[in-house]
């Protein structure tokens, strides 16, 4: 794991226009892999494709595999790659197993401000480019294998350009098509307005982190989100 | 409330969009929070208090058709909206013979720092529920938040008293099955109603 160091950042919806500030904590270099989930799904019957309940993880989960314990005819290929299809509870309990967690939704944003050679990037207009490139292309059939990826200023990768990741409260969003069903939305605590008010492709290429996952359920595996581990570190550690 | 409306589309397109192969995948974001998942609610292993201070797991509460919502006992703004149409299905289901050995309403707080199981006993007394039809449960963080993203329930701190959350009442087989849900706060129960006088005829 890497050890990102406390900082803030300034998210695309914030209560009061301020940055939000992130306590150091650890996060894993890169997503679990195919491989790795099949060790734990191998250990934990309950967390098999045959044998998982639908609340915890829908009828996509882990369909890109042949069987329960197989990877399928592409195994060589994807054992390396990003587990995909897999629901936020599944990811929980995996992580869990590991004495991990899934990082927040702050924590994911403020490390993905990262790259190769800075801790924020993102007035970078070439960086933004890069992001919006990928979000605009349509997934490979097969995920490339995350040991190829380019480590970004803290030794992360891959948070960009392989799938997207689940964090621990994706369902913090108060966005739905109804307005009935969120009337917190109308206490206008919420408000897309200023990422749609804006030219600036940063607010862009978060707008539709944002947007996909204010599109999750829990139960949800979709075949082009993934997941990584992240721990607390214990409180005050940074020297006077 | 339109700007809302693009950014769920651009979610929904996103997925399929960057998955144009699985077109699966973007059909089932076009399910309504109302769909029962096959599974329980009662498979989450988390720990709670009651507003007596008795301490239990999610699987103790089967066996009851359970009406539950979730909160917090400082909202001023839809909680009360919520609790009172919880009352409403109340008052709907007395006149009935659906007895507290069959239904009960649950009040379930996303605020566990604040909501003690006192400031539970607290909100009975306020609002005079009947303690044998109510229960009232504070949890931990990560039990709420598991069980807010099995109702499908989204929820935000947006100050250190408040949170924006959705509006959801959640109707539990008493074998903690979802059998029902809306998200419409003070508008006509009569389908939640019907989905709890099934639930509870089955168990006869």
């Amino acid at each position: 794991m890497a050890k990102i160091p406390s900082g803030s950042y300034t998210p695309l919806y914030v209560e009061d226009a301020s940055k939000r500030s992130v306590a150091a904590f650890l996060i894993d270099i890169r997503p679990v892999t195919n491989s790795e989930f099949l060790l734990f799904v191998r250990e934990n019957p309950k967390w098999r494709r045959s044998q998982v309940k639908r609340l915890f993880a829908d009828g996509a989960y882990l369909k890109h595999w042949g069987a329960d314990l197989d990877l399928g005819p592409d195994a060589d290929r994807i054992a390396d790659s990003p587990v995909t299809n897999v629901s936020w509870f599944a990811a929980r309990a995996y992580l869990k197993s590991k004495g991990k967690r899934l990082p927040t939704e702050d924590e994911w944003e403020y490390v993905a401000c990262a790259d190769e050679i800075r801790p924020d990037a993102t007035e970078d207009p070439a960086f933004t480019k890069r992001l919006l490139e990928w979000y605009s292309k349509p997934n490979s059939r097969l995920l490339p294998s995350v040991e190829d990826a380019t480590p970004n200023v803290y030794g992360v990768c891959a948070l960009h350009g392989y799938t997207w990741e689940w964090v621990r409260d994706f369902n913090n969003a108060m966005v739905t098509g109804e307005s009935r069903a969120d009337s917190g939305v109308e206490r206008g605590l919420y408000c897309a307005g200023g990422a749609l008010g804006t030219a600036d492709p940063h607010n862009y290429a978060a707008f539709m982190r944002y947007a996909f996952r204010s599109s999750l359920k829990g139960n949800y595996a979709v075949a082009n989100l993934g997941f990584r581990g992240a721990r607390s570190l214990p409180p005050h550690k940074e020297s006077p | 409330m339109k700007r809302l409306l693009i950014l769920t589309i651009v979610g929904v397109s996103l997925i399929s969009a960057a998955d144009a192969q699985e077109e699966d995948a973007a059909q089932k974001l076009t399910l309504s929070p109302a769909d029962p998942a096959e599974g329980s609610v009662y498979d989450l292993d988390s720990r709670w208090k009651t507003q007596e201070g008795e301490e239990l797991a999610l699987k103790d509460l089967q066996g009851k058709v359970r009406i539950v919502a979730m909160g917090y006992t400082s909202c001023k703004y839809a909680c009360p909206r919520i609790i009172a149409d919880l009352q409403r299905i109340e008052r709907e289901l007395k006149d009935e013979t659906l007895g507290t050995d069959r239904v009960s309403l649950s009040f379930i707080s996303i605020d566990p720092e604040t909501d003690t199981p006192a400031r539970m006993k607290k909100l009975e007394k306020d609002y005079k529920f009947d303690p044998k039809r109510w229960l009232l449960l504070t949890g931990d963080e990560d039990g709420v938040l598991e069980l807010a993203v099995a109702l499908g329930m989204k929820y935000r701190q947006t100050t250190a008293l408040d949170f924006a959350h959705s509006n959801i009442i959640t109707v539990l087989a008493p074998d903690g099955r979802i059998v029902h849900q809306t998200a419409e706060i003070g508008a006509d129960l009569s389908r939640t109603l019907a989905a709890i006088r099934k639930a509870a005829s089955v168990t006869k």
